[in-house]
């Protein structure tokens, strides 16, 4: 499903050269969900946007469900971004001057969703998150718990194969945080997605992965 | 993602920014209402002007005067160009060879004149609908024990406009109007029919005129200068050019000095009485008078002059005493002055887009023409460098506030980056984006123009309020006509053109935005 090998990840040049992915291999198979473990600094994230399809490898091959982002033109990494992968950032990243329905819309309709099939769809997620009442509010109207349910809903909107979670709940108190993994975990195996996702947290990484990897200065500590 | 998307989230993000959507409208607004405004005023003006013109009698009528027969063929060489040498600018060559042409063709271009004869001929031309000589003819009106000093005019039952000018009795009927006369109503007042009543009963009235008959060796020139000797009457004036004759003809057997017998030869010559008195019978009827009966079919008030306001000079030939058919006028002028050349006539077309053609014959039958068309073009081409010199300066604002727009936008892109970073996360790809931008830019243009439209509206009024007392003023006249008018064509440019600026301007910020790092932007 997600097969890396030798990839590389340098940033800057000379004197000047940081080093986030260093010749890491990996793969994940199809429905597999793996946490990431590292500390500040590891190459979590790097490794997650390069999988997401946000920066491009150095070297190496980053192949998921057979498509290498790496060869892919800017049309096609967008829409590789919008069909294969569903992101849910750390710090929600919804668009403030949208409501809750309109930023789990956004990807519909970047996919161009007819407009009653995908308001029926954002209706239904909005139900499911438990939103529904909540779906006109924008994001500075809602608490950090539901911003994030917002971001998973928009993430998991279009169906897409992979879910990259990038510390979905570090800001978020303990109650909301074991209620909005709780709610991801059981979408993505409606779907029967592969999870990616990265934290700290060990206990919550061995709680909800199949799998735990640790990366320290950009390498595989234990595959 | 389609382009109707595109609109509708354009749509949302304009609302969701309202200050500053409003804002960049505002510095559309400014400048396109002012675009607006000056196309509707100059097309306003154009329209005035052409309404005042369609009502003036001068949008059938012209002049017609006597001109050179450019047409013939003189034998002497044109010696115009070939008298300007060397060492002269283009420009005086130009001034003085028209000058040299014209001087030319008053010595070898026979003059043509207009006397009844040729204006029979010129009715004749197509699109003329009638022709009459404005010369008007002096005699003595006697109505009952009354007798008074007065003029006449001909008029032409096609193209009179009696009717509208009717105070009590009938106006002229085609081939009925013969022997019929039409008195002024301040006449009528000063002879003595005061109220409504007596008016109607001057109708069928039957009155006198008496014309005195013209001496046929007499030139108009001598007949105009015979006053300046003191000459009453046709004998004096007899006289006094029997007086000039032997003066002339003897000048050398007198006592004058040089000076006084070359002045008395040029006047001679000048007045066509350098050569003996030729003998002519006299003219018809009794004695030196010419009498002619008429009945009194109307009382007319003045010409209407709201719409010839402009054009002054319409006043000059409204004021006459009696009104006559221009047969009847035609029949009084070679009994009493057969072979009389006038000043100047006045031709009518039914149609006035049919002036312009009409002019053209006239003309090219050898005489010059005055008529208002000349005044109409200058007006319009005056009015084409107003409108394109405001619209100019409107579009330089135009311009500022799209260095305006730009500048906000830009700061947009800079204020957006993270939701471009987040959309282009989620799957936006670099055209989605820079299009947005565009339909952005292009909805504020609408917005603009929009806005414009109901400015230019508003603002309307109160310039047509200032604008109408000012023309009121100058015209001491009604305006009622529109300052401003709109067209839909006018609409459409001002709205294309803020779409453009508007879009023009945000090409830049959009391709910054499109080539965003979402990873960067997010950050």
């Amino acid at each position: 499903m997600i097969v890396a090998s030798s990839l590389s990840r340098h940033y800057g040049t000379g004197n000047a050269k940081v080093t986030a992915i260093d010749n890491l291999s990996l793969e994940i198979k199809k429905g597999e969900k793996i946490a990431i473990l590292g500390r500040s600094g590891s190459g979590k994230s790097t490794l997650l946007n390069l999988i997401a399809g946000l920066d491009t490898p150095s070297s190496g091959e980053l192949s998921v469900n057979g498509s290498e982002t790496a060869k892919l033109d800017a049309e096609g990494k967008a829409n590789y971004r919008l069909h294969q992968v569903g992101v849910v950032f750390q710090s929600f990243q919804l668009i403030p001057q949208r409501n809750a329905f309109q930023n789990i819309e956004l990807p519909l309709i970047l996919a161009g969703v007819p407009i009653l099939k995908r308001r029926k769809k954002v209706r239904e997620l909005l139900q499911r998150i438990g939103l529904e009442k909540r779906a006109r509010h924008k994001p500075n109207q809602l608490s950090g718990g539901e911003q994030q349910r917002v971001s998973i809903a928009r993430a998991l909107v279009n169906d897409p194969p992979v879910i990259l979670a990038d510390e979905p709940t570090g800001n978020l108190d303990s109650q909301n945080a074991v209620d909005v993994m709780q709610l991801m975990l059981e979408m993505i195996d409606d779907q029967n997605s592969t999870l990616c996702l990265i934290t700290h947290d060990e206990s919550l990484a061995s709680d909800v992965a199949d799998r735990v990897i640790r990366l320290r200065d950009g390498k595989l500590v234990s595959p | 993602m389609n382009r109707s998307e595109l609109f509708m989230m354009a749509i949302q993000n304009l609302w969701a920014r309202k200050s500053r959507t409003a804002f960049n409208i505002f510095g559309i607004v400014v400048s396109c209402s002012m675009l607006l405004l000056v196309f509707a005023g100059t097309r306003g003006a154009r329209d005035g002007l052409m309404n005042l013109f369609g009502q003036s009698d001068f949008s059938k009528q012209f002049a017609i005067i006597r001109g050179r027969a450019t047409n013939a063929n003189s034998e002497l060489p044109k010696a115009a160009s070939s008298e300007l040498g060397a060492g002269i600018s283009q420009d005086r060559k130009e001034r003085i060879g028209e000058k040299l042409d014209k001087a030319w063709a008053t010595k070898n271009l026979p003059a043509v004149q207009i006397s009844l004869e040729k204006l029979d001929e010129l009715r004749g031309l197509k699109q003329i609908a009638s022709i009459l000589p404005r010369q008007d003819l002096r005699g003595q009106l006697t109505i009952g024990d009354q007798q008074i000093a007065a003029r006449a005019t001909c008029f032409s039952t096609e193209t009179s406009g009696l009717g509208a000018r009717i105070v009590a009795g009938s106006a002229p009927e085609s081939e009925s109007s013969g022997g019929k006369i039409w008195i002024d109503e301040y006449r009528a007042w000063r002879l003595g029919f005061k109220t409504d009543q007596q008016l109607e009963e001057l109708i069928g009235t039957k009155v006198k005129l008496r014309f005195n008959v013209a001496a046929a060796t007499l030139s108009p020139k001598l007949q105009r200068l015979a006053p300046i000797f003191g000459a009453r009457g046709i004998s004096e004036t007899e006289q006094i050019a029997d007086a000039f004759r032997n003066l002339f003809a003897e000048a050398d057997q007198t006592n004058l000095s040089d000076i006084e017998k070359e002045a008395i030869r040029q006047v001679a010559t000048r007045m066509g009485l350098d050569t003996p008195k030729p003998t002519t019978e006299p003219a018809d009827d009794v004695g030196q008078f010419v009498y002619r009966e008429f009945e009194i079919a109307g009382v007319v008030k003045p010409r209407d002059t709201t719409a010839t306001a402009l054009f002054r000079i319409a006043r000059a030939n409204s004021g006459s005493d009696l009104l006559i058919d221009w047969r009847d006028y035609h029949a009084i002028d070679l009994a009493t002055y057969p072979n009389r050349v006038y000043y100047y006539s006045l031709a009518s077309v039914e149609d006035s887009a049919d002036l312009r053609a009409a002019v053209n014959l006239v003309e090219s039958e050898g005489f010059e023409t005055r008529s208002a068309l000349e005044i109409l073009e200058k007006a319009e081409s005056e009015l084409g460098k107003v409108r394109l010199i405001v619209a100019a300066i409107a579009l330089v604002i135009l311009l500022i506030a799209s260095v305006g727009i730009m500048n906000t936008m830009i700061i947009a892109v800079m204020e957006r980056t993270p939701e471009f970073g987040i959309m282009k996360a989620i799957g936006a790809s670099d055209s989605d984006i820079r299009w947005l931008m565009l339909i952005e830019a292009a909805l504020t243009g609408i917005l603009g123009a929009l806005v414009s439209l109901a400015a230019a509206r508003l603002v309307d009024p109160v310039i047509t309020g200032f604008a109408r007392q000012y023309i009121e003023t100058r015209i001491r006249d009604d305006f009622d006509f529109a300052v401003f008018i709109y067209s839909f064509s006018d609409a459409l440019i001002v709205a294309a053109i803020a779409i453009a600026i508007c879009m023009l301007a945000s090409l830049l910020p959009s391709h910054r935005a499109a080539k965003l790092d979402p990873v960067v932007a997010m950050k």
